[in-house]
């Protein structure tokens, strides 16, 4: 149990003139879900099909259970990888039935013993009586749940999640990600999320590796990936962020408008002098109303469950700010701008 | 709707003129342009393997370009004297009649096939259903059996003029020559257009035209305005068919004696010890053939046409004809008896005639075998064929897969005589153990029809998402069982639409079935043929209609499946 159960090192994939996927280095764990994040065409997809086999890497080598899988002049073929994959349509077989589809890598079983793991997942999704369907007499969500059986029927050693939620309407997809993820951690099946949204991305997964450019800059828990983002690319992608801008002050201090910040910066220790601009998410802030506030209330978002309040400093900079849903400070008000963040804020270097 | 040949979209013409060596030059980017392959399912295989599906689809589309190439090599070998032959003014006549045959017939066809499609998808015109059907109808009757019912009714002596003798008529206007010839071509091709213009109307987006009411046009200004232009591809496309068409055709012109382009191939072949120039005026025939696929190029234009909304679909708007129902409906009748009544009445009349006459019937069974069985084997041959060219170019786009997808359709632009004599003289010179043979004229059919099979087959490729066998893969089958499972029964449709589609136009084949058969071997088409060029017309009935009655197995399929996917 402490061999990552694939492991891509220096993972390269090259489509003509475009680097999709440029040096990688992932390790998955035994049961272990790992999210990769990232916009449309940053090359998250092809780094799944590099690991399932389905395309060959330019460079670089993917590791199964300890043993090579794909290199630059060797790729295992997809059959042999002993991987699952469910993709973002579902591809289920138009053909057969719901419980054929399943049964469809049940092979080197006998009749008996195939019908009877058929019924095992399809019970873990929750559609026993449903197996004598075609994929068209099934809805986006059944559709969904019979791919997931028919890809953890036989024993996957870890699940490939293609953006396997983003055709389902908002609820539904909701629902099915918490389900996902029980069934998941109940078989204690490890798996790679690929997706461009964050917040499922944060609630599944163990860690979440930010990709960009075909690059992963960070693999972390879901919580550093968002406090402690290693760039401002990163930062981006984690959360609405907004910069403000700053001076070192020494002792880990940065002024700003705003007052005195405790900081971290991942460039390392900040020397005296350095101008840096400091990462604040909207629930970093709290806006006290004040007259002779120096910050000034310029727009108002109510989204139900809470209200976005933007804000402009003294140094021209906006910041958001979170309050609770009846808050009723309005546009045009003067307001005092107070960190309440306990743990130390992010700066990058200066624009 | 059925879709008869792959041209719908705007690749395969590119392709076509692509293949028959349109030279780089001012026109060159525009048709380029209208070549352009259409974005095609995302690179799914590229993996291992991808020897053998290339090598396969290699392989046939070499074999399918091979008589053009060796056309032009012997058209380019040729002596000073083929030369001076070709060179007389003579040809230029041809080429003349052959321009004006091809101006008047698609216009025809236009006049014709664009309202018929309009009448049977957008009114209320009384037995639309009825009517779409038989409007596709002409379609299955050859032009050399049209032809020869045309001229035994219109023509002098002919029925019309019997009837009408007691009258004191004694002339008709005269039928021989472009009149004829261009209305049994007319009526007989224009299906083509209605056809490719009735798909274009059925999957038109009827949102469009509702915001055209809304932004306050009445029906007669929506429909000029937003509907005609938006057929604009679907009257192009189904236009190149029907130009293509005639310029192959052979039967019709023969038999009305109008002296165009494949007539005086057929005459310099088989009069002259010199095929060479035989050769020439075939390369001469292609030349024009390119022509046609450039005009339809820049016929194209450059906007695109889509459906706006992906969601469900829903009915198309009826026009409420009111006072025009008779006299609209009255027209769309007296299409469909011309062009399909009248030859069933003469038809009739000479069946009945032969029967009376004794007329021997022993001969139809064998030509009826030859002619089913041969077909039956170029549809089969064919489809599997395309099967590698589909694959290659829908899972492994690229330089190799789109040129080999571009000569594969050589024969789409090459008329049937054209391919013939190409293959004879390629036979007889460097291949003889095939001069003559069944093999021979088999690879005919395949090289002029595999275009056909490859559209159907492609299109059905489409729509299976390589994230299938992808899907199968991971879960463990090998390659094999993947396409033995999961592709092949998708592709199934696919396969017995192109087979069917093959079949129906092999059957009707007349000039590379003339030129390529073995000595002795008849077929439907031929004895229909020998027997019309004789005058023979009652001998001619029943052959004629065994080939109507067999094509039309696979036609009935194709317009089932179209009712099923209309469903």
């Amino acid at each position: 149990m402490n061999a990552p159960v694939i492991r891509c090192r220096q993972l390269t994939k090259r489509f003509e003139s475009v680097l999709a996927v440029d040096s990688v280095d992932l390790d998955i764990w035994p049961g272990e879900v790992i999210a990769i994040l990232g916009r449309s065409g940053c090359g998250k997809t092809t780094l799944l099909r590099l690991i399932a086999g389905l395309e060959s890497p330019s460079g670089g080598s993917v590791e199964i259970k300890g043993q090579q899988a794909s290199s630059s002049d060797y790729v295992r073929p997809p059959e042999q990888r002993g991987l699952g994959m469910v993709v973002q349509e579902y591809a289920l077989f138009p053909h057969m039935t719901a419980a054929s589809n399943v049964a469809f890598g049940l092979k080197g079983l006998d009749a008996d013993r195939r019908e009877a793991r058929v019924a095992e997942v399809m019970g873990l999704v929750e559609l026993n009586d449903l197996g004598g369907r075609y994929p068209y007499e099934l809805s986006g969500g059944q559709q969904q749940r019979v791919a997931l059986a028919r890809t953890l029927a036989p024993n996957p050693v870890t699940v490939l999640l293609d953006e396997p939620f983003s055709n389902l309407d908002s609820s539904m997809r909701q629902l099915l990600r918490q389900e996902v993820e029980t069934i998941l951690r109940s078989q204690r099946t490890s798996a790679i999320l690929v997706t461009h949204d964050r917040e499922e991305a944060f609630a599944v997964a163990d860690r979440v590796g930010v990709m960009i450019d075909g690059q992963l800059p960070q693999i972390d828990t879901p919580e550093r990936t968002y406090h402690f983002p290693a760039s401002r690319e990163v930062a981006l992608l984690t959360g609405p962020c907004d910069f403000i801008p700053g001076c070192a002050a020494g002792g880990g201090e940065v002024k700003t408008d705003i007052g005195p910040l405790v900081c971290n910066s991942a460039a390392g220790e900040l020397s005296e002098g350095v101008d840096v601009d400091v990462l604040v998410r909207p629930d970093d802030l709290e806006l006290i109303p004040d007259a002779n506030g120096r910050g000034e209330v310029v727009a108002r978002e109510f989204r139900g469950d809470q209200v976005i309040l933007s804000v402009r400093l003294e140094s021209g900079a906006t910041v958001r700010s979170r309050r609770r849903s009846f808050s009723t400070l309005p546009s045009g008000s003067r307001v005092r701008v107070s960190p309440v963040k306990t743990i130390p804020f992010v700066v990058f270097p200066a624009d | 709707m059925l879709r008869l040949w792959p041209s719908t979209g705007t690749n395969s013409t590119l392709a076509i003129s692509h293949s028959i060596g349109v030279r780089k030059g001012r026109i060159a980017p525009v048709v380029l342009e209208t070549l352009r392959l259409p974005v095609l399912a995302s690179s799914g295989w590229r993996l291992r393997s991808p020897g053998l599906l290339t090598t396969a689809a290699l392989l046939v589309g070499s074999a399918m370009a091979l008589p053009l190439v060796y056309l032009a090599i012997r058209s380019l070998g040729a002596s000073t004297d083929a030369w001076d032959i070709f060179l007389r003014p003579r040809t230029a006549q041809i080429l003349w009649r052959s321009i004006q045959l091809v101006v008047v017939v698609t216009g025809g066809c236009l006049l014709i096939g664009v309202p018929l499609a309009w009448f049977t998808t957008r009114t209320d015109l009384p037995n639309r259903r009825l009517l779409a059907v038989l409007c596709a109808l002409p379609l299955v009757v050859p032009t050399y059996v049209g032809a020869f019912l045309y001229i035994s009714a219109l023509g002098p002596r002919g029925l019309l003029q019997d009837a009408l003798s007691p009258l004191g008529v004694t002339r008709l206007p005269e039928i021989y020559g472009l009149p004829g010839a261009a209305l049994t071509l007319v009526l007989l091709s224009y299906p083509y257009v209605y056809l490719t213009v009735r798909a274009s109307l059925l999957r038109m987006d009827p949102s469009l035209e509702e915001s055209a009411r809304l932004l306050g046009h009445n029906t007669f200004g929506t429909f000029m305005r937003l509907t005609l232009p938006q057929l604009r591809p679907a009257m192009v496309s189904g236009s190149l068919l029907v130009a293509l068409y005639t310029l192959s055709d052979f039967g019709a012109v023969s038999l009305m004696r109008y002296e165009s382009f494949t007539w005086a191939i057929y005459q310099q072949y088989l009069g002259s010890f010199d095929r060479t120039v035989a050769a020439m005026l075939a390369f001469g025939l292609v030349g024009l053939a390119s022509l046609v696929l450039i005009v339809e190029g820049l016929a194209r234009g450059r906007s695109r046409y889509y459906r706006s909304s992906s969601g469900s679909e829903r009915e198309q708007p009826v026009v409420a004809l009111e006072r025009w129902r008779r006299p609209l409906g009255a027209y769309v009748w007296t299409v469909v008896i011309a062009a399909l009544g009248l030859p069933a009445a003469v038809l009739g009349y000479w069946l009945l005639n032969g029967v009376t006459s004794g007329e021997p019937f022993l001969l139809l069974w064998g030509a009826t075998w030859n002619a089913v069985s041969v077909s039956a084997l170029a549809a089969v041959a064919a489809t599997l064929l395309a099967v590698p060219v589909a694959a290659k170019v829908v899972r492994q786009p690229g330089l190799v897969a789109s040129s080999v997808y571009r000569v594969s359709h050589t024969g789409y632009a090459m008329p049937g005589i054209v391919v013939a004599l190409a293959l004879v003289f390629f036979a007889s010179r460097l291949a003889s153990p095939l001069y003559q043979t069944l093999w021979l004229l088999l690879f005919g059919y395949v090289v002029l029809h595999l275009p056909a099979a490859l559209g159907a087959v492609r299109s059905s490729l489409v729509q299976i998402s390589p994230r299938l066998e992808e899907s199968a893969r991971i879960l463990g089958s090998g390659q094999l069982r993947a396409l033995l499972t999961i592709t092949g029964p998708l592709l199934k449709p696919g396969l017995l639409m192109g087979g069917a589609l093959v079949f129906l136009i092999t059957v009707k084949e007349l000039t590379a079935t003339l030129i390529l058969s073995p000595l002795n071997f008849k077929t439907l088409a031929t004895a229909v043929w020998s027997a019309s060029e004789e005058a023979f017309f009652a001998q001619a009935a029943a052959p004629a209609l065994m080939i109507i009655l067999v094509s039309s197995i696979p036609m009935a399929l194709l317009i089932f499946r179209e009712r099923k996917l209309d469903k």
